[in-house]
């Protein structure tokens, strides 16, 4: 099966593991993927800002780069989610909403990918707010996570760890104390590492721990996924 | 208000950890009420439909409804006067109370009244208003606004209260039973020596011209009874069709706002018996909404839910958004109701996490009327970073342009990062990205494997 790689904003230039780790996993899950250089960002930031012709202009430009019918997979369950609802009148598009999927939901819901391999680690997982509400999709991330032999999951409260997009930088106080919050939750697993399914999230997470001097990984739930299976080999 | 006086508000609350601890305790106590109310109504998903329906009608049914209403209330003796602004509803108040030669009200609780600043506009024409909500009473002692819709004193601890309650002679413990009990002795003068009682309506009924009035403390009744006189503010938006409509709306309302199956008391006032009746029917601001986008957060029922459920107002506290109506439907409402002056930057305390859309009774989509807000002019944006995300979406069209962008930015950060930048990219959580982005990294995941890269990178 053809696939179209969608690499979010966040995950090109902050996180090009989860994007490397989603595009070997579409792979070993059986998929041809196709990846186009020229994307930048699907337009839900200015979007979110209030600037719907800013979000138009991106979105446009992002729907032209994957066409029909192969279906379009990116390791970020905001970033879809906004394609979903809005690239059929942003970019023209209503196509797409259809054939757009965030990685997990992917392998899990479209493919019945079964995790490979093994790791011996401990982690909590983080449900990103559009993962959860907005997707949604509440089951694949646990589903694949649980499946992998050897890892403790302990799934965290669904509550906002205080990303938001711009919010991160616009009401950054308030976003640090939402984040703070959050880490004294991971705390509370005893994990040292945490995972999500959305690059903004694990930004927030661990440039906050990082500042309050809290020891703490970050790591996309797809480069877990593709750690245990290359530990397998 | 401007983006820095907002800014240190917020820290001031962020930075209390009294407050801290009262919202973590009392919103799970909340939270937990609501969720167990509401699996407890059976197809509570069909009735939110039907109650959604009922609630979101076009302006023009509106005032059918208004006209209609004011018919039915006059003709069970009602006296109705129309207000158009909160200046003007505060003067039909006032005039009302002065033809009687009132200086002396009680008060049942009401956020319309806060709304229109009604308090302070009666002080200035000599008349003394005393809330007698317990909550509301509470915060007015301590001259504060109330921090949520239906719970204002809710960001308070009991010690607190009792300290409140210490300037009038209250020498007894924290306990909340007792606390409540001297509050009920204060108050019960103030309902005998009152010369009128204020109220809000919770809903009002076009079909029987009745207010429907829910409450838990019996204050309402008291308020409804006691003085000679009685006038009653309702906005225009809390006039349902129906009394099944009303009664639709108001098992909602219990559900979410406290979490009860049924609350109380509830009154359906009419405009018959030994009071003088007054109800003052508000705009201030909500033919205007109802005119415009946001006219979905007129369907509103004040349940107070979509505070409750909010990560950041639970960070915050009400007064965290320095406007009346908190919460993700003060967002949605603000700009018509409260009409902030200059660049307000309120749109943006939101993470637009979606767990009010998902809560809200009556399905208004709060999180699209908050994106909605900030893309009006006067939303707290400034020309800087209107600038920058005009060039952003520019970039976004010419991949080239923005991938240099890219790289200069994270060459940047990185240089900063290590002459001696470190710890300032810390303090203002930026992170400090890899070297080399998906893009400029992965030519050979592309070339060694048999997958294609598609017709990549053309113009790169």
């Amino acid at each position: 099966m053809i696939v179209h790689l969608f690499v979010p904003c966040l995950a090109n230039d902050l996180y090009p593991a989860a994007a490397d780790a989603t595009a070997r996993l579409l792979a070993r899950a059986g998929c041809e993927v196709r990846y186009d250089a020229r994307q930048t960002c699907c337009g839900q930031a200015g979007w979110n800002a209030g600037d719907a012709e800013a979000a138009r202009r991106a979105a446009r430009h992002a729907a032209s780069l994957f066409p029909g019918p192969h279906p379009v997979v990116g390791p970020s369950g905001s970033c879809v989610a906004f394609m979903r609802e809005h690239y059929g009148e942003l970019a023209g598009d209503p196509g797409l909403a259809g054939r757009v999927f965030e990685l997990t939901e992917f392998l899990h819901r479209r493919l019945g990918w079964k995790p490979q391999g093994r790791l011996p680690a401990t982690v909590a997982y983080h449900p990103s707010c559009h993962q959860a509400r907005a997707l949604p999709d509440r089951e694949s991330p646990l589903a694949l996570l649980r499946a992998v032999p050897g890892l403790r999951v302990f799934p965290l409260e669904e509550e906002c760890c205080g990303f938001g997009g711009y919010f991160f930088a616009k009401m950054a106080p308030v976003s640090e104390a939402l984040a703070a919050e959050k880490l004294r939750r991971i705390r509370a697993t005893g994990a040292t590492r945490v995972v999500s399914t959305d690059s903004g999230c694990l930004m927030n997470l661990e440039t906050t721990a990082r500042k309050l001097g809290i020891p703490l990984e970050v790591s996309h739930v797809s480069e877990l996924l593709l750690e245990a299976a290359e530990a397998a080999r | 208000m401007s983006a820095r006086s907002f800014l240190a508000n917020l820290r001031r609350r962020l930075g209390d950890p009294t407050l801290s601890a009262t919202l973590s305790r009392s919103l799970a106590g909340t939270r937990a009420k609501r969720a167990h109310a509401v699996e407890a109504i059976e197809g509570y998903e069909a009735l939110r439909d039907a109650a959604s329906a009922a609630r979101d009608l076009p302006a023009a049914r509106r005032e059918e409804l208004v006209d209609a209403f004011a018919k039915a209330a006059r003709a069970g003796g009602f006296r109705i006067t129309h207000a158009a602004t909160a200046a003007e509803a505060c003067a039909a108040v006032g005039a009302i109370l002065a033809a009687r030669g009132v200086t002396r009200v009680v008060k049942g609780k009401s956020m319309i009244s806060e709304e229109i600043g009604l308090n302070e506009a009666l002080a200035r024409g000599g008349v003394e208003a005393t809330e007698t909500d317990l909550g509301e009473w509470i915060v007015q002692l301590r001259g504060e606004a109330p921090s949520h819709i239906t719970a204002p004193a809710l960001h308070l601890n009991r010690d607190q209260v009792r300290e409140t309650f210490a300037p009038l002679g209250y020498a007894g413990t924290n306990d909340p039973a007792t606390l409540a009990g001297f509050a009920r002795e204060k108050l019960r003068a103030e309902f005998l020596s009152a010369g009128a009682g204020i109220c809000g309506a919770n809903l009002a009924l076009a079909d029987a011209g009745r207010i429907l009035l829910v409450e838990n403390e019996g204050n309402g009744g008291l308020v409804t009874s006691c003085p000679p006189v009685l006038v009653i503010l309702a906005g225009i938006d809390r006039i349902v069709a129906t009394l099944d409509q009303a009664l639709l709306a108001h098992r909602l309302l219990t559900a979410n706002a406290t979490g009860q199956a049924v609350n109380a008391y509830t009154h359906l006032l009419s405009g018959d018996g030994a009071q003088e009746r007054h109800i003052v029917l508000v705009d201030n601001g909500r033919r205007a909404l109802l005119a415009s986008p946001f006219a979905p957060a007129a369907a509103c029922i004040r349940c107070g839910a979509c505070m409750v459920a909010c990560p950041v107002y639970a960070r915050t506290g009400g007064h965290g958004y320095g406007a009346i109506y908190p919460g993700p439907i003060g967002i949605a409402i603000a700009r018509h109701l409260l009409r902030p002056g200059g660049d307000d930057p309120l749109p943006y305390l939101c993470t637009l996490c979606g767990r009010c859309d998902e809560v809200c009774p009556v399905k208004i989509p709060l999180s699209r009327l908050v994106v909605a807000r900030r893309g009006e002019t006067g939303s707290g944006k400034g020309i800087h970073e209107r600038l920058a995300f005009a060039l952003h979406a520019r970039l976004c069209e010419r991949p080239a342009l923005y991938h240099l962008a890219g790289r200069i930015g994270r060459a940047l950060v990185r240089l900063l990062s290590s002459c001696g930048g470190a710890r300032l990219l810390a303090r203002l959580r930026v992170k400090v990205p890899p070297a080399r982005s998906f893009r400029d990294a992965c030519g050979d995941l592309f070339r060694d494997s048999s997958r294609t890269r598609g017709n990549g990178g053309g113009d790169a």
